[in-house]
């Protein structure tokens, strides 16, 4: 562990100093994360790599007047305000329907387990369930959507969201807990019955 | 199996009022221990908000399990380019790796290969003032330097021709030399001449323009 930090404190250092590889060996190391972030986030393959190819490109121009110690959180900031950006314009043009707001400290409404058959308990264990999670995605207020996403898919921890996101460690909290209850409702409303057990 | 309808989502249990919005965190472990604890005392005498936990936790799992897509192309800009002159150079260097190439061909089974053959017979007519005047014993035409041993074997053949030239003998007597041996008009015109260093030169120069070709054209795909 020791020794990746060290070798990446180095390729950091390098970065600084200009070296285009060493900072190519650091975005190759995210580039698959962004794109799989920025893809949940907007939806289309091509305006998700376009925000990655900029952000990557905007975070070499930049890297002289990077300060922390995480390139992992500062590159997923960049690509995140890239694709929020990139999320404002279409709506701005019409290009996409108006999201439900971010609803602050109002708690959410848990949907009620569907009665009846046919057996359905097993969704979320299947590809069913990704087409039903990554459509509900789509449809959370954005800042729910990159907080969830930041959280269960690429494994930050709160305060590493907050800084991502510059939000308050409560903001956090709530964008996280509502985009999963959200989630979790889309799941219920095709039949799933929670976890087994 | 399932889990009874949920309460209201503002409401009270028993146990006090709900967590409802710190279930997540909760989850992720992500409460201060004070606010762990309180909502695990909760959660130990209230099911619907265990159910709801667990639904929370689940959720998650969903989402950790989603499919890892992969992009169509790279996202990384190549940044670390070549130098502008690489390309140029490259070019340049496979031109001369063809041009050093045929030269050599033509070195080898052409004209260029023999060019001692020719001049060796005119050699004798223009060795002695080569000689006289001290000159390295280069035959002319050769153009590439020669080696010590052609030069000596040129200043014995011509020690030869000076000896059977009786204009020569009596202009200027020939010293005795080491390497006299019997005149043979014969032997001048129809020695074949040694291989010289000219077709190795030009495979050697092609053999180096083509691996700077190669070099350059590795580090311009590496960049």
């Amino acid at each position: 562990m020791n020794r990746e930090a060290d070798e990446q404190a180095e390729l950091i250092r390098r970065a600084r100093a200009g070296d285009g590889r060493a900072f190519e060996s650091l975005a190759r190391a995210e580039e698959r994360g962004l794109y799989r972030h920025a893809l949940r986030m907007l939806g289309t393959p091509s305006d998700a790599e376009d925000v990655v190819q900029d952000a990557l490109l905007s975070a070499w121009r930049s890297i002289g007047a990077f300060q922390g110690t995480s390139v992992r959180a500062w590159l997923f900031r960049i690509a995140t305000n890239r694709a929020i950006d990139l999320l404002r314009a279409r709506r701005r043009h019409g290009g996409l329907p108006l999201e439900p707001p971010d609803d602050g400290d109002v708690e959410p409404r848990w949907s009620e387990h569907p009665s009846g058959d046919p057996e359905l308990s097993e969704i979320a264990a299947g590809r069913e369930a990704a087409a039903i999670v990554e459509a509900a995605l789509l449809l959370i207020p954005v800042e729910q959507r990159t907080a969830l996403l930041l959280r269960d898919v690429e494994g930050f921890d709160y305060a590493e969201i907050g800084r991502i996101t510059t939000s308050e460690i409560g903001t956090v909290k709530s964008r996280i807990h509502r985009g999963r209850v959200a989630v979790r409702n889309a799941l219920v409303q095709r039949g799933w019955k929670g976890p087994a057990g | 199996m399932r889990e009874p309808p949920g309460p209201p989502d503002v409401g009270m249990s028993e146990m006090g009022p709900h967590p409802d919005l710190e279930l997540s965190a909760y989850v992720d472990d992500a409460l201060d221990e004070p606010d762990r604890a309180r909502v695990a005392d909760h959660l130990a005498g209230c099911a619907t908000c265990t159910a709801r936990a667990r639904e929370l936790s689940a959720t998650a799992a969903v989402l950790r399990a989603l499919p890892d897509p992969r992009p169509s192309r790279s996202l990384v800009p190549p940044l670390a380019r070549a130098p502008a002159w690489y390309a140029p150079a490259r070019l340049l260097s496979g031109i001369a790796s063809g041009v050093f190439a045929l030269l050599f061909l033509a070195a080898a089974l052409g004209p260029l290969g023999t060019p001692r053959a020719a001049t060796t017979a005119a050699a004798p007519a223009a060795a002695p003032k080569d000689l006289a005047t001290g000159a390295d014993g280069r035959a002319p035409g050769v153009g590439v330097a020669a080696s010590a041993s052609a030069a000596a074997e040129s200043a014995q053949r011509l020690d030869n021709a000076a000896s059977a030239s009786p204009g020569t003998r009596d202009a200027q007597p020939a010293p005795p030399s080491a390497f006299a041996v019997p005149a043979s008009p014969a032997r001048a015109s129809s020695e074949p001449a040694p291989a010289g260093p000219a077709p190795l030169l030009w495979l050697g120069l092609a053999l180096a323009a083509g691996a700077a070709a190669v070099f350059l054209h590795v580090r311009m795909r590496a960049g």
